[in-house]
């Protein structure tokens, strides 16, 4: 658990906390601002019900943009010091090792999502939804499996692959998770060589908007799916498996 | 060592499990098949075959058409009690009714996929509960699509006869033909004219106005100046868009009068109001429009006769029985 402490007390030496903290203001003050362009039968945008899941689906984005950024050095970074000496000699696999700084990763990462996502808790209190308030400590742990994955996802993939690849194919698998249903409509549109393409990306990507919008789902009273939080587990399993394989040569 | 080794092998016998639970337990709770969500939105629109029987288009009746709903993945088609899965016949998101073999259906994206279509257009999964379009809108879709199901089925449409084998092979070249299609037709001969677009847009007032009128002869004198506007734009168009807009009015302006009543009766006279009534002058390109001067016309029609629907053969325009009832009672 040192090397955990170690990598997390080194986060909290950073200053990504801060970006994240700008972030989650915004995020607060996108949910309050009272101008409301847009109204949907007679329902202005403002309102809870219909910020809610909106806000909920760009603090995934931002969420896993923030796990990607967190988690993509840490171990190369390691490995860099030439100091993963000193943990073979006390006898630590190196499983154990690349598995406690990845886990320094997800609780960093998670620690940011939650930032943003008190965001729609205080906009939740100020407008009065005590239910919904109420429910956003379980929604969170629902809304946080996805990011968790991507964080494990980027840590795994940063053993083997130089940084630029392993960012771009965390940050890719991310987009594409979130953007599952989106990408799923999109692939009945069009036709041809893209529609091929477009499945072959649904194919190789889990659906981590699935597991995610759970959360809203709970938060706005709705029936929660079973099998969208396992696919969120089997994905989070998927990756730790991945970082399980993967080894570095240096060790 | 040894020790050691068996520790690993029973963190690795419960990594497997584990791993084993989750995916059995994942595959497990799939959906199989359509979704309780989209069965509960055919039985709901079979149900309203009272309500649009009470509307007057004899012998149409919904249940008499397969209705396909389309996941994005495969059609499952409603028909006489029993789903069945099926590869899709039109591989895009559409509420249409549709030549399939020697009959038509009634083809739309389930309410699931349709809410997949509306993040795409700006907003967020999930949103189409919050939004305009629902449960209710797509019984109503199914109506209209229904509607246009039982037209082409029974009625040559202002004298067209085709068959659903003519039919099919027409949409299949639709989209390779060299001459413009009707949406085209109306856009170039209508929407890009000023001047023509002047005039509809007065005309969509007055007939809105007509519809509004309390006093039937107060209805008739829109009317009567409506027709006046009408002649003055229809005399500035080729034979081939007066057609399509006449068609167009026809098949389409009964089909939003079908939906906009069914929705009425599942959402109240407000939301009706306030899409159907509120904007029948609201001016839209291409053949929009037309959707809204039909049902305009078919609820004067309901006023100045109401047995107009029945016997209705789509063979004359929404105009020529318009006319026909204000002669009739002058």
């Amino acid at each position: 658990m040192g090397i955990m402490k170690n990598a997390l007390l080194e986060r909290m030496r950073r200053k990504d906390i801060y970006v994240v903290l700008v972030i989650g203001i915004l995020i607060v003050m996108m949910c309050m601002s009272g101008a409301a362009t847009l109204s949907i039968d007679g329902v202005p945008v403002t309102e809870f019900s219909m910020m809610m899941p909106m806000v909920l689906n760009v603090i995934s984005v931002i969420g896993g943009g923030i796990a990607i950024a967190l988690s993509l050095r840490t171990i190369p970074n390691e490995y860099e010091r030439k100091t993963s000496h000193l943990v073979w000699i006390r006898g630590i696999s190196q499983w154990k090792y690349h598995g406690q700084l990845a886990l320094a990763n997800i609780i960093s990462s998670l620690g940011s999502l939650f930032i943003l996502y008190a965001g729609v808790m205080v906009f939740a209190g100020i407008k009065g939804e005590y239910a919904v308030l109420a429910k956003c400590i379980p929604a969170f742990l629902l809304f946080s499996v996805s990011t968790a994955a991507v964080s494990l996802f980027t840590s795994a993939v940063s053993l083997v692959l130089p940084g630029m690849a392993a960012g771009v194919l965390a940050a890719a698998l991310m987009l594409a998770g979130t953007m599952h249903p989106i990408l799923e409509t999109f692939s009945g549109i069009v036709s041809g060589v893209a529609r091929q393409a477009l499945r072959g990306i649904l194919f190789l990507t889990p659906n981590l908007y699935a597991a995610e919008s759970q959360a809203g789902r709970f938060l706005s009273g709705k029936s929660i799916q079973i099998h969208s939080i396992l696919g969120g587990l089997l994905v989070l399993y998927i990756c730790g498996m991945l970082l399980y394989l993967f080894r570095r040569k240096e060790a | 060592m040894k020790k050691g080794t068996g520790k690993i092998s029973i963190q690795k016998v419960i990594a497997v499990v584990m791993g084993a639970a989750l995916l059995a337990g994942w595959i497990f709770t799939a959906d199989r098949g359509i979704g309780s969500q989209e069965k509960k939105i055919y039985r709901e629109a079979a149900e309203q075959q009272g309500l649009v029987d009470k509307m007057g288009f004899s012998g149409f009746r919904l249940e008499d058409y397969p209705v396909a709903m389309y996941d994005g993945k495969a059609d499952y088609v409603f028909y006489q009690g029993k789903i069945e899965k099926r590869s899709p016949v039109l591989e895009t998101f559409a509420g249409t009714a549709y030549p399939v073999g020697d009959h038509y259906e009634v083809i739309v994206p389930t309410l699931e996929r349709f809410d997949g279509l509306l993040s795409l257009a700006g907003g967020v999964e999930g949103m189409v509960s919050g939004s305009g379009y629902g449960r209710e809108e797509q019984i109503a879709t199914i109506w209209h699509e229904g509607l246009h199901a039982w037209q082409m089925s029974h009625f040559q449409i202002l004298g067209e006869n085709l068959t659903p084998a003519e039919m099919e092979k027409e949409l299949e070249q639709s989209g390779n033909e060299n001459g413009d299609s009707e949406e085209t037709l109306l856009v170039k001969e209508l929407d890009q004219n000023a001047e023509q677009k002047k005039r509809m847009k007065k005309e969509m007032q007055l007939l809105k106005t007509a519809a509004e009128k309390k006093d039937i002869d107060g209805m008739k004198a829109a009317i009567l100046e409506y027709r006046e506007q009408q002649e003055k734009r229809q005399e500035n168009m080729s034979a081939e868009a007066l057609m399509a807009e006449k068609r167009c009015e026809l098949t389409e302006g009964t089909a939003y009068y079908v939906e906009g009543n069914v929705l009425k009766a599942l959402r109240g006279e407000n939301v009706y109001r306030e899409r159907y009534l509120d904007t029948l002058d609201v001016f839209e390109g291409g053949r929009g429009k037309f959707y809204r001067t039909g049902m305009a016309k078919c609820l004067i029609l309901d006023r100045l006769e109401p047995d107009w629907k029945t016997g209705l053969d789509f063979t004359e325009s929404l105009d020529e029985l318009l006319y026909k009832a204000v002669e009739s009672t002058l």
